[in-house]
């Protein structure tokens, strides 16, 4: 470290604190804002396409999500938006099983809640661990009820797919991160027909174990050439935080 | 805990504690912009290593490297994408 501040590590020399860095503490829980269930029929051109569930908060930003990992639920990512000038939408997957084409049977709403950086109009808490750096500015407000204290780091490398990790014993385990996996299937079906499925990357929580799998998102069958085009995958390295959000708003 | 730093909030609940904590510590927010860009960060010394976490929901944030001496390093090739990530020390 510099000449000036405090670094803190953990047992294995990990860096956890350090008055150079920015701490980040949880601002809220984001509101439910819409959902909507899959709709259309998979066997037209025009196809099937899952329902959403989505989110709002507002803030200045910028933000991480945190989401929910319910025992035995799908929960991914479709998007995140700044819609308007610090009005956050969050964008998800979320239920607890599948139908025959692996589409979410029924969407429901999951907790999310959003972190970042202290607003320097936050006011100190009257308890805790305040720490600036050596311009004098504060870098992490450890009097705020849930500041960023991340248990767990899930990685996978690319190209994987279906992973299963093993999660810190939580009262619930919340994740920082989802998995940037898709899925372009290409199904010959009959002559010059064929059925084009797109899925997507979600986490499945069973107890302490979480899988990386995925789920359908659309699925429509068109009339064309004889032999399929193929298949397109896009399945990035996953990289994800846990947290503990028995506390969390 | 025989060594570090546990704080606990005004009802007795801990918030941080730095034997279970990992994961590394944030450097902040930046927008990398289509032609790629470095990030140096000099007062950071000893890291590990780094992560990368894009502010989106996702968790890639396309190809980078991290390089840790003589200081921590992040560097983001040119892609024609604007990245948003937020980057961290371990």
């Amino acid at each position: 470290m510099s000449n000036y501040g405090l670094e803190i590590r953990n047992p294995t020399g990990q860096l956890v604190l350090s008055s150079a860095a920015r701490g980040l503490y949880c601002l809220g829980k984001a509101s439910q804002y819409f959902i909507n269930q899959s709709s259309g029929t998979s066997g037209t051109f025009t196809g099937k396409d899952s329902g959403v569930t989505k989110y709002r908060f507002t803030t200045p930003g910028p933000i991480i999500v945190a989401i929910d990992l319910p025992d035995g639920h799908y929960v991914g990512a479709i998007d995140l938006v700044e819609i308007s000038t610090g009005v956050w939408e969050i964008t998800l997957v979320h239920g607890t099983s599948l139908d025959s084409e692996g589409f979410i049977t029924t969407q429901s709403y999951v907790d999310v809640w959003v972190y970042g950086v202290v607003p320097g109009s936050t006011p100190l808490g009257s308890y805790g661990l305040a720490i600036y750096n050596a311009a004098g500015d504060l870098t992490w407000d450890l009097t705020q009820p849930n500041p960023l204290f991340i248990q767990k780091v899930l990685t996978a490398a690319a190209g994987v797919g279906f992973s299963t990790f093993t999660l810190p014993a939580l009262s619930r385990p919340v994740v920082i991160g989802f998995p940037y996996m898709y899925q372009y299937l290409d199904e010959r079906i009959g002559a010059n027909t064929h059925h084009i499925t797109v899925t997507r990357g979600v986490f499945k929580r069973t107890g302490s174990s979480l899988e990386s799998t995925f789920v359908t998102t659309h699925k429509h069958q068109f009339f064309g050439p004889e032999d399929p085009v193929g298949n397109t995958t896009d399945i990035n390295p996953i990289m994800s935080m846990i947290v503990e959000g028995a506390n969390l708003p | 805990m025989t060594y570090g730093l546990q704080v606990f909030n005004a009802s007795g609940v801990k918030t941080f504690d730095s034997t279970q904590a990992m994961g590394g510590v944030c450097l902040g927010f930046y927008t990398v912009p289509g032609t790629g860009g470095t990030y140096t960060f000099t007062d950071i010394t000893g890291a590990n290593g780094g992560m990368v976490m894009p502010h989106a929901l996702y968790n890639w944030a396309g190809d980078y490297t991290i390089s840790v001496s003589p200081h921590l390093s992040f560097t983001f090739p040119s892609n024609g994408q604007v990245r948003k990530v937020a980057l961290f020390a371990t």
